[in-house]
């Protein structure tokens, strides 16, 4: 099943995402990704959900969501309109004889590197998710240690009205 | 004018036009109590024998007036004793404000004695709660409350107030009753197009669930069906939306519902489901239910739109509303060949009739009662056989005179539920119809009628087992009967009595009506022991999970 990507509206106060959150799994619903953070309100947040399901779960998935107190929007950005990024760091080992190669890697992927010490680094990238798959993908020959992913921040490319 | 946090919440809820509570006191609502003290003569405030029977009162006081109602419990286990009752209320859609107290806000989150997050507990089956922190929210969160638990689909929303608020002293602003939230317009297009497959049925129905009687509009629904020319069947919360004897009224549906019912919904082209939800009661294989008909749906609730089963038309709005405007815009019309057909059906299969042996048939204890108090009575109803018998055999005719769980299928509901009831209705008779089993989980709320004054009569039908259960057993655990025959020993006569109450006992056939109609004149609290057999299973069946082409007719 496709990625829906689910972009809510929601009071900033505690329990808020707690709420959300406790609906999808009282009623069996898939979250792949979730990301929160504060708006250009202040009063308000806004919640990004990636989650997959046919017609009928999506759609009450938006619906039960709507119902929300707390929930002041919920949009479904089509895919068409998507823009969406993610942000991952990924701790790596990586011995002298792979250096060059590397750091080409991340260079191409327009990823940055922090150096920890000799031989190990994190790497940053922010790209779409499945860039970002596709970049976990290109490290695997050297020694991953650590991921971690934000999950999604998606936008509609339209004016807002 | 400066008050403390306590007698705004008092104040707020009179502003709201609260004048009956039920509750239980404790450490952390003492302030609380202590404000009702001074308003006592505003306020009615019954004390329960437990936080439960208060919450499922208030569902009583609500089902049976259509107003909200209100419970009141301390922090810590009073607030988790109202859990049973809030999702009670939840899965019926019923409006009622649960309000707790919690530990003081510095020290909420530290364990504190009798401290729970009962708003986190309570999340999932509440419409909405509140943490009030601030004692300048508490009067508009009070009104809020009113406004969610009243607007669009209703249901149960929960106050929390740490005990610190309920000290913290505010200017008080008085705000106005509160006012239901505008509905979104019903969509033109949809409308035309339900008009039209209503124009083209030619075997259409009506499914009505309890969404016709929240909206008031059982009228209407009486007003399209005879306009239309189109048969009703009720889910269990649709009961009384139509009345028994109306001819056009098929009976209950689903699980245990009438065979002329299952029977229209298998041979239907048109299924008009109002303000109900398909639940696995009625739609037992979401697959099949209605597979070979047009489905329309109307209902104020968004998401219930193909939830459950998949439909053809839907209108999301408000029940009483869409009828009117249907009526307005269909000319008469006639099914005749359809109704007949269905007539016919019915003459020929029905429910089981009574045994008519000297043995107490539990139907003959239905129709008998209705015979003595008529469409007046208010019945109410713990969970289990006697609530299908109830269902099946009991002719309802007036909206909100049938009381009972229907979604969360909670036993021990039914006293709660038929105090709140009474104390609602004084002037009406209120009886619970209950099983041993049942009564057993609540009765302790015999106190509570005995003390507020409170005739209720209490029809135990007694067979001495987990009838529903057992019936499962029965049918699909090869007579296994583990831990239903619970046999207990309780003298219910005596237990009147030793309550306050009076006790009577129905052994027989011929008692039913004399030892009823001396129950009914009781000016205290009456249980009646009605004894009767524990083999007698409930018919129709349609087994779980199945069609109603599987619909078991009769028993052996």
């Amino acid at each position: 099943m496709e990625r829906r990507v689910i972009s809510l509206l929601v009071e900033n106060h505690f329990g808020v995402l707690t709420r959300v959150t406790n609906l999808f799994g009282q009623r069996g619903f898939n979250i792949d990704t979730l990301s929160v953070g504060e708006t250009e309100n202040p009063k308000f947040s806004r919640i990004t959900i990636t989650t997959r399901g046919d017609e009928g779960i999506i759609n009450q998935i938006k619906l039960q969501l709507a119902k929300l107190e707390d929930v002041k929007k919920v949009e479904e950005i089509p895919e068409d309109l998507l823009f969406i990024r993610e942000v991952v760091l990924i701790k790596v080992e990586v011995n002298k004889d792979q250096k060059d190669n590397f750091l080409k890697a991340v260079k191409d992927f327009g990823g940055r590197c922090q150096l920890i010490e000799k031989g190990c680094c994190v790497v940053e990238l922010t790209d779409t998710p499945a860039s970002i798959d596709y970049f976990i993908e290109e490290l695997q020959d050297y020694k991953i240690v650590e991921i971690s992913r934000t999950g999604g921040v998606a936008m509609e490319l339209s004016r807002n009205d | 004018m400066k008050m403390n946090g306590s007698q705004i919440l008092i104040q707020a809820l009179i502003d709201q036009g609260v004048d009956t509570i039920f509750g239980y006191p404790g450490g952390s609502v003492l302030n609380i109590y202590d404000a009702l003290y001074e308003r006592s003569d505003d306020i009615h405030h019954i004390v329960t024998s437990h936080e439960q029977g208060a919450a499922h009162a208030a569902d009583g006081y609500a089902r049976s007036t259509g107003k909200t109602g209100v419970c009141l419990a301390t922090s810590g286990p009073g607030a988790t004793n109202l859990v049973t009752g809030i999702a009670t209320a939840y899965m019926d859609s019923i409006p009622v404000v649960a309000i707790t107290g919690n530990v003081p806000n510095d020290l909420l989150g530290r364990d504190s004695f009798q401290e729970v997050n009962i708003a986190g507990i309570t999340m999932p089956i509440t419409k909405h709660n509140f943490i009030v922190q601030n004692v300048e929210d508490l009067a508009y969160v009070v009104r809020k409350a009113f406004v969610i638990a009243n607007s669009g689909r209703k249901g149960p929303v929960l106050i929390d107030i740490p005990k610190d608020v309920t000290a913290a002293l505010t200017e008080y602003v008085k705000l106005p009753r509160y006012r239901i939230r505008k509905l979104p317009k019903v969509d033109d297009a949809k409308f035309e197009e339900a008009l039209e497959a209503i124009r083209q049925a030619k075997r259409p129905m009506i499914y009505a669930g309890g969404g016709v009687i929240s909206s008031n509009a059982t009228r209407e629904l009486l007003k399209f069906s005879k306009h239309m020319d189109i048969p009703v069947c009720c889910s269990m919360m649709g009961l009384s939306s139509v009345p028994y004897d109306y001819d056009l009224y098929l009976g209950m549906i689903g699980m245990h519902g009438t065979p002329v019912s299952n029977y229209a919904t298998l041979n239907t082209d048109l299924i008009i489901a109002i303000g109900a939800r398909f639940s696995d009661r009625v739609a037992g294989n979401r697959k099949e239910f209605g597979k070979d008909a047009k489905i329309i749906h109307f209902d104020i609730d968004a998401s219930e739109i193909s939830k459950n089963v998949a439909t053809d038309i839907s209108i999301v709005g408000d029940a009483r509303y869409i009828l009117k405007k249907m009526i307005a815009r269909m000319p008469e019309t006639k099914h005749k060949e359809w109704t007949d057909t269905l007539k016919a059906f019915k003459d020929k299969k029905d429910l089981p009739k009574p045994r008519g042996d000297d043995k107490v048939d539990p139907r003959d204890l239905a129709l008998t009662l209705h015979n003595i108090v008529g469409e007046d009575a208010i019945i109410a109803t713990d969970v289990g056989q006697h609530q299908m018998i109830m269902a099946q055999y009991y002719q309802f005719s007036r909206p909100r005179s049938f009381i009972s769980s229907c979604g969360l299928g909670t036993m021990g509901y039914g006293m709660g539920a038929a105090i709140g009831a009474k104390v609602a209705n004084p002037h009406r008779p209120v009886i619970l119809v209950s099983g041993d089993g049942s009564f057993h989980m609540n009765m302790n709320e015999m106190a509570t009628a005995v003390s507020e004054q409170l005739p209720i009569v209490i029809l135990i039908f007694n067979n001495t087992v987990l009838g529903m259960v057992r019936q499962w057993q029965t049918l699909f655990y090869d007579h296994r009967y583990s831990n239903t025959s619970i046999e207990r020993k309780t003298d219910y006569v005596k237990l009147a009595e030793a309550f306050g109450g009076k006790g009577l006992r129905i052994k027989t056939h011929q008692d039913i009506e004399p030892v009823m109609k001396e129950a009914l004149s009781s000016k205290v609290p009456c249980i009646v022991d009605c004894w009767i057999d524990k083999d007698d299973c409930v018919y129709p069946i349609i087994p779980p999970g199945k069609s109603g082409k599987d619909i078991i007719l009769y028993g052996n």
